[in-house]
């Protein structure tokens, strides 16, 4: 018995809970318009219609192929500026130079004295 | 355009439950209707057409939200919090006490509306704004008058089931 009053006390007080939750709705006042309101939106739709007077021209399409050829040619110059000659080769020789001297020197070449001592024998 | 900016944006007002909002949407529904005003066929009236427009973009605008609330707390998850939930209008109090609460039980209302299919949620919302006959709510809907009453009857009992099942699991 004890029980089901206190159901029923909890139950009343969830149903006034939503009641009042719902009730928001109702007592909602009703706003004034901002007096800048209609200045604002003129401002708005004027400045709308400059940037579409401005975008009228704009071809997307085009902007779009424009934009790839730019990176075309961009990446040609590029290869082109990273792909010089002289200065591979120059960098080669000096490589094949240091090569020559550092196994060319007489403390590295004992095949050909091991050949001269075979020849003296 | 004077006869119905306040009626524009007391209708934004009911959906958003924001005023700076419901202004500046009832600003895009003017645009739209300045830009648009050529495609419009009398087929409606014009006020209808243009309380049509701001249903849709209100309703627009409440989508908008509810992915960026989703948003937010996924980067409240990964620890990438950045600002607090939107501000939303609740009456006046002078005791904090019932300022707050009055503002948890907004939060519960937008939630619970929110949870509404979007015609359920026009149909109700718009009865509950004067102005609105059932009829004119058929026609910015484009139903019937006896549909929007089965909608608004279905509205209140969504929401009403969904505020209990919320203050059951609040005890």
């Amino acid at each position: 018995m004890k029980a089901d009053n206190k159901m029923n006390r909890s139950m009343a007080e969830r149903d006034a809970e939503v009641m009042k939750t719902l009730k928001i709705l109702d007592d909602m006042p009703r706003i004034e318009v901002h007096h800048l309101f209609r200045a604002r939106l003129l401002q708005r739709i004027e400045t709308g219609e400059s940037r579409r007077a401005i975008a009228g021209g704009f071809n997307p399409r085009l902007a779009f192929f424009s934009l790839l050829l730019a990176i075309n040619i961009g990446m040609g110059m590029l290869m082109i500026t990273h792909r010089d000659p002289q200065s591979v080769t120059a960098h080669g020789g000096a490589t094949a130079e240091s090569y020559s001297d550092d196994y060319g020197g007489p403390a590295l070449s004992y095949y050909e004295q091991a050949a001269d001592s075979q020849g003296n024998e | 355009m004077a006869e119905h900016q306040d009626m524009v944006v007391n209708t934004c007002y009911r959906f958003v439950m924001n005023r700076e909002d419901a202004e500046d949407l009832a600003q895009e529904v003017f645009i739209e209707v300045h830009r648009s005003l050529d495609r419009f066929r009398e087929e409606s009236k014009l006020s209808t057409w243009i309380y049509r427009i701001a249903v849709t973009k209100s309703l627009d605008h409440l989508r908008r939200l509810k992915r960026k609330k989703r948003f937010s707390s996924l980067k409240r998850i990964i620890g990438m919090d950045d600002d607090p939930a939107d501000a939303i209008a609740a009456p006046d109090r002078e005791n904090p006490a019932d300022a707050l609460s009055d503002q948890e039980r907004v939060t519960v209302l937008r939630d619970a509306l929110d949870s509404l299919p979007d015609n359920q949620k026009t149909a109700f919302l718009l009865s509950k704004q004067d102005g609105y006959s059932n009829q004119e709510i058929a026609d910015i809907l484009q139903t019937t008058v006896p549909a929007v009453e089965s909608l608004v009857h279905r509205a209140k009992k969504n929401l009403q089931s969904r505020l209990q099942r919320y203050y059951d699991s609040d005890r």
